[in-house]
């Protein structure tokens, strides 16, 4: 016995260091909903939102605090009405440098079909389950939203965002946080400035505009609108449209149904298996393959690359080489123009082009027959087969070749 | 006692010597009854070929241990309900503590001890350190910035300047708050790397 007395005691001396000045205690209130909003106002800990009973809305706070007596000074205050319900934290006035910490962690039960605002600084926010539209609005810590099935608007500063399942349509703004959203059946927007953004799986449109960020999208059920600056894009999986706009960011991306049109300025922009690609760059590399109908490029310093075009090729390029191989449309129209650079091009067999080729310092040289109409040391206008489709292949300072 | 036919079997059965004289007296004048008693005698006879009689030195000692240890047994259940007793206080001590440790610990998830507020501060002052730095040598680059992109990171710095006051003045209404310190770590974090990017951007311009 005098063993046991004294393992016991042992097991409270373990205990006592962890029992020492911790001062916690909760608070709960629940009122009964009439109808209307509820709005939800907290700081300094996490808000925890979750659905529970039609006719009632439930808070429970537990709070921690260095000093017990600051720490029962904190309120939980709920009112209810017809108008709504808010549950509101209330901490004790507090000027200057102060000596008590303190957290608090807000559990609220909300009717699914009530509308939510939820506003929170330095403490996460966390809601899942609901049928109404609601607003999550942060500010340093994050926000995470899952299978909330109607319209949700979600605000940050400095906090990643995640949402998962959402139901109707969702916008996402943030400034210095990651968003990173899958799985949403309404239209999808997201406004950041230096946090990456992440899109899978949205059934209707999404846009993004991002400043300094990466941006990855994939699954899109609509038409896809993207804008950064400087970070990286990817793409992918988008049945309709793709408007991008790129300024300094790598700009990669396959499976687009409909129209590409991307806009980049100093990287290089590569697509793949796009249903027609309009590709503006400047300073980077434009690489495009598999492209189901026209292709439009332009660029200034880099070299382009396109292959498997099925429609009309048109490349403005100045001081980049144009390769374009694997055409796929027995005749369509083609006009490859760079300044100080090379043209390539290989033709498929059996097509008929009027070709039109000049060059100034360069040399043009084929292995396809062409019926020459007139030719110069620096041009070449002739037929390929029967011709019937225009071709124009122009620069500057370089060479032409068509295999 | 006059034994007739009918009365024989009961003298045999009691088979004493007096019950068999007399019927062997009876058997003497009836030849049926003759017969049944030389029968008798026969499996008697046979009965006494038959009997076998063993003796065991070790049945008393297994019976005598058999009932120690049945007593021995009840005294190691008591033991045994004991033991159980007290493993059940033992685990409820243990699984109060555990709770107790538990909260303690999400108390300190929460709320920064002194030794680890020292530490976080620490880490604060490695940051703001080497902020200091970067800053310094980053400067000229973000004072007068060539390019867009830097343009992008002097934006970024000044929002990230933003939130690290905005941090710091909750810090000083909530000094141990771990979400605050946390915060204002991982804003340091990002301030420090943003001037390391800043200054890469710098070296790659000067080594295109």
């Amino acid at each position: 016995m005098k063993r046991i007395r004294n393992s016991i005691a042992v097991a409270l001396l373990l205990a006592a260091p962890a029992l020492a000045d911790n001062a916690q205690k909760t608070i709960s209130r629940t009122v009964d909903y009439e109808g209307g909003g509820v709005t939800v106002e907290h700081s300094f800990g996490s808000v925890t939102v979750r659905t529970g009973s039609a006719r009632e809305v439930g808070a429970r706070l537990r709070i921690r605090s260095s000093d017990s007596e600051f720490g029962s000074r904190i309120q939980l205050a709920v009112s209810g009405g017809p108008s709504g319900v808010s549950i509101r934290t209330v901490y004790p006035g507090v000027h200057g440098r102060h000596h008590s910490s303190w957290s608090a962690e807000l559990e609220v039960t909300v009717p699914a079909r009530a509308p939510l605002v939820v506003r929170n600084r330095f403490g996460s926010i966390d809601a899942a389950g609901l049928a109404a539209p609601s607003e999550l609005i942060n500010a340093q810590g994050s926000i995470d939203a899952r299978d909330n099935r109607a319209a949700q608007r979600i605000e940050n500063a400095f906090g990643s965002v995640t949402v998962r399942g959402g139901g109707g349509d969702l916008k996402v703004q943030n400034a210095n946080g990651s968003v990173q959203i899958d799985d949403v059946q309404g239209s999808v927007t997201v406004n950041d400035r230096f946090g990456s953004v992440q899109v899978k799986d949205a059934a209707r449109d999404v846009t993004i505009n991002n400043t300094n960020g990466s941006v990855e999208v994939s699954g899109v059920g609509g038409d896809a609108t993207i804008t950064n600056a400087f970070g990286s894009t990817r793409f992918g999986a988008i049945q309709g449209d793709l408007a991008l706009h790129s300024n300094n960011g790598r700009v990669e991306g396959s499976r687009v149904r409909g129209s590409a049109t991307i806009d980049g300025s100093f990287a290089t922009i590569e697509v793949r298996d796009v249903g027609a690609a309009t590709i503006s760059n400047a300073n980077g590399a434009v690489i495009a393959r598999d492209v189901h109908g026209a292709a439009t490029v332009h660029t200034s310093f880099a070299s382009v690359f396109l292959a498997n075009v099925s429609g009309a090729v048109a490349v403005e390029n100045q001081n980049g080489a144009i390769s374009v191989s694997g055409l796929r449309a027995p005749c369509a129209a083609i006009s490859l123009r760079t300044s100080f650079a090379p043209i390539k091009i290989e033709l498929p067999r059996g097509a008929g082009y009027d070709v039109e080729a000049r060059t100034s310092f360069g040399s043009i040289n084929t292995s396809v027959p062409i019926t020459i109409g007139r030719k110069s040391e620096n041009s070449l206008i002739g037929t390929i087969a029967n011709g019937g489709c225009r071709m124009e292949l122009v620069t500057t300072n370089g060479s032409i070749n068509l295999e | 006692m006059t034994v007739t036919c009918d009365t024989l079997d009961t003298l045999l059965l009691e088979a004493d010597p007096h019950s068999m004289a007399m019927a062997a007296g009876h058997a003497e004048t009836c030849a049926a009854c003759a017969e049944r008693l030389a029968s008798w005698n026969d499996v008697s006879a046979t009965a006494r070929g038959l009997h076998a009689e063993w003796s065991s030195d070790t049945l008393w000692p297994r019976i005598d241990r058999a009932v120690r240890q049945e007593a021995q047994r009840s005294r190691t259940r008591v033991w045994q309900i004991a033991a159980a007793v007290v493993l059940l206080i033992g685990i409820g001590a243990l699984a109060w503590v555990a709770h107790q440790r538990t909260r303690a610990a999400a108390f300190d998830q929460a709320i920064l001890r002194s030794s680890a507020l020292d530490e976080v501060e620490k880490a604060e002052q490695a940051h703001l350190a080497a902020i200091d730095h970067l800053e310094k040598i980053a400067a000229p680059k973000l004072d007068d910035p060539g390019d867009p992109l830097l343009v992008s990171y002097r934006e970024k710095l000044m929002l990230l300047d933003a939130a690290i006051a905005e941090c710091q003045s909750g810090i000083d209404q909530n000094q141990k708050n771990a979400q605050l310190r946390r915060q204002l770590l991982a804003l340091y974090s990002d301030k420090q790397r943003t001037l390391q990017d800043v200054l890469r951007e710098e070296v790659h311009e000067a080594n295109p």
